[in-house]
């Protein structure tokens, strides 16, 4: 059985259809993104899961429970909001305690979690102090001890990480998986961040337009992308058009090549240099060939080209990858 | 920052300023132990407490007093309802017509009394509606609503949106939101719109000069009482009383507003 699965689920908001007929499976367990840029339909798919939006038409089910007409107080979901609206009025241990205190617990049996749920997020000893007095990265793990003392059988973050800073970033995003490791619950996790949404998770589904473009592991979206939108959101890879494709091809398709597998200095291809940036490990080239835009990755102490030179482009075989849904 | 001090003259103008707003208050407060009773003459002839036991046997005073006291609570109950459900749907919801409710709401305070007094009346006339108690409540209304509704919209526009969100999240349903997060977040923009409000309603006379039959609120009997010769210092003594009694309230709302600027845990 699913954790969480979608039917054909639309959400409309008059004509825009935020969300247009996704299909979805999330099983038990699953580490799961949903990337794409804003207005993408993606934010709005978690809020149909939380229960802040009714579908338009088609059926959620949460564990094969049609969860369409339930009350977000009624599901078995809790949520990290990306503002992490915690309650100014009340201090940490009550802001972790509020769910219990609804649900009708002691004050004591409430503590005792509380102080658990605070000590996983290692925030042990901050319970008396109030959302003001906490930096980013504190809140942040507030509102994950908050959702997480509910025991969801469903976490969902809504763009988790967005207000910290890089550093702490990366940080929050290795404690986050090694969190949901132990723990085993199903993280449903909404980012526009594609190297947040890669590295974290066991699955992404990259939306666009209120559908899923592609749906698969981090390695299927980033080196086999089907569409050119999936190309260039998730890899920032090169996409060459059919016409300059196909040649090499033989399929009338329009191809992705990665920009650290476009070669220079030998190849089928001219390309005029229109810049180039240092980027520390590699120094990034565009290039301009026949109307289309490429850039390579050209790895440290290789030779450069300068700018405004033509120079020649290749690729090693198989580099190129068609996309055959396009 | 300069952080030098201002020139002597500026602290005088400043000094003189300040002189001219509350000297005259002071003023009543000396009338209301006058011995003269016709007229204010400076320096009072002598000085007695023989006023305190007058006003405290009058009826009249009672009266107005009385009536005052529950138009102002009548008033400010409505408002602090009317109010703050005004504010919520302004605040948080989206809907046809919005702007123009706020800008409705809004209006009566920015309308002088006169019109607002006239209009009420014509309206109550021509709706054969008996001018009484209520009818002065009614009219008060008016822009008692208008202080509570901007206090609560302040505050409802920096209440995060998610606030209510994530308690449902967490199990609340909106009667437990209602009162675990929402009355929390906004009990002291009521409270200090509910205070302000009394204020305006307590010292009311335009409004009130138009909607009230033949009762007098106590701004109305201070009025009255001024144009007659005898006893003048009871209204001194009323006065005096009146600015004691509502000191501590709008003290207290300046207090509670005062360092809510930012709302906790707002800033990211």
């Amino acid at each position: 059985m699913s954790a969480v699965s979608f039917a054909s689920v639309s959400r409309h908001y008059g004509a825009v259809r935020a969300v247009d007929r996704v299909d979805l499976a999330i099983p038990e367990g699953e580490f799961f993104a949903m990337l794409g840029p804003s207005g993408s339909g993606k934010t709005t798919s978690l809020r149909l899961i939380a229960g802040f939006e009714r579908p338009t038409s088609g059926s959620i089910r949460i564990f094969g429970e049609d969860v369409g007409a339930l009350p977000p107080y009624k599901r078995a979901v809790n949520t990290v909001f990306q503002d992490y609206a915690l309650f100014p009025h009340l201090n940490v241990l009550d802001n972790v305690a509020y769910g219990l205190m609804i649900k009708g617990l002691s004050r004591r049996a409430r503590h005792a979690q509380v102080e658990a749920a605070l000590e996983m997020v290692r925030l042990g000893g901050y319970g008396a102090r109030k959302p003001s007095e906490l930096s980013g990265g504190q809140r942040q793990r507030v509102a994950l001890a908050r959702a997480l003392v509910m025991k969801p059988r469903v976490l969902l973050l809504d763009e988790p990480l967005g207000a910290l800073d890089l550093k702490l970033r990366e940080q929050m995003q290795e404690e986050l998986k090694s969190l949901q490791r132990e723990l085993g619950i199903t993280f449903v996790f909404v980012t526009h961040d594609q190297g947040e949404a890669l590295s974290m998770a066991d699955r992404v589904a990259v939306f666009n337009d209120g559908r899923i473009m592609q749906l698969g592991t981090p390695e299927d979206v980033y080196f086999r992308p089907q569409t050119p939108f999936i190309a260039d959101f998730v890899g920032s890879s090169n996409v060459l058009p059919v016409e300059m494709a196909q040649p090499f091809t033989g399929e009338a398709h329009p191809a992705a090549l990665r920009p650290e597998h476009l070669q220079l200095g030998a190849g089928p291809l001219q390309g005029n240099v229109t810049g180039i940036s240092f980027l520390g490990q590699s120094t990034r080239v565009t290039l301009e060939t026949g109307g289309t835009r490429l850039t390579a990755l050209v790895p440290q102490h290789h030779p450069l080209p300068a700018q405004g030179e033509t120079v020649a482009l290749g690729w090693a075989p198989g580099a190129l990858h068609v996309m055959r849904s396009a | 920052m300069r952080s030098e001090s201002a020139p002597r003259s500026l602290k005088l103008a400043a000094g003189l300023g300040l002189a001219f707003l509350h000297l005259p208050i002071l003023l009543i407060f000396v009338y209301a132990f006058t011995s003269e009773e016709k007229s204010f003459a400076w320096p009072p002839p002598g000085l007695t407490l023989k006023w305190f036991a007058v006003t405290w046997g009058r009826a009249d005073v009672w009266a107005a007093l009385g009536l005052s006291l529950k138009v102002a609570a009548i008033s400010t109950l409505l408002a602090m309802l009317l109010g703050s459900l005004c504010a919520a749907a302004v605040a948080r919801t989206r809907f046809f017509g919005r702007e123009t409710i706020s800008l409705l709401v809004i209006l009566p305070i920015a309308l002088p009394g006169v019109v607002t007094g006239i209009a009420l009346r014509s309206a109550f006339s021509l709706a054969d509606i008996p001018f009484s108690t209520w009818t002065i409540v009614l009219g008060h209304a008016t822009f008692c609503v208008v202080i509570v509704y901007n206090n609560a919209v302040a505050r409802f526009r920096r209440m995060h949106g998610s606030l209510t969100e994530a308690s449902m999240d967490l199990g609340a349903d909106l009667f437990q939101t209602l009162r675990f997060v929402i009355l929390p977040n906004i009990a002291t923009a009521l409270v200090v719109g509910g205070m302000l409000a009394f204020a305006l309603s307590f010292d009311e006379v335009i409004v009130t000069t138009f909607t009230a039959g033949q009762q007098q609120t106590l701004p109305i009997w201070m009025l009255e009482e001024l144009v007659r010769p005898r006893e003048r210092p009871v209204t001194n003594v009323v006065a005096m009383v009146v600015f004691v009694v509502t000191l501590p309230p709008i003290l207290g709302a300046w207090l509670l507003t005062r360092g809510t600027d930012t709302v906790a845990g707002h800033g990211k």
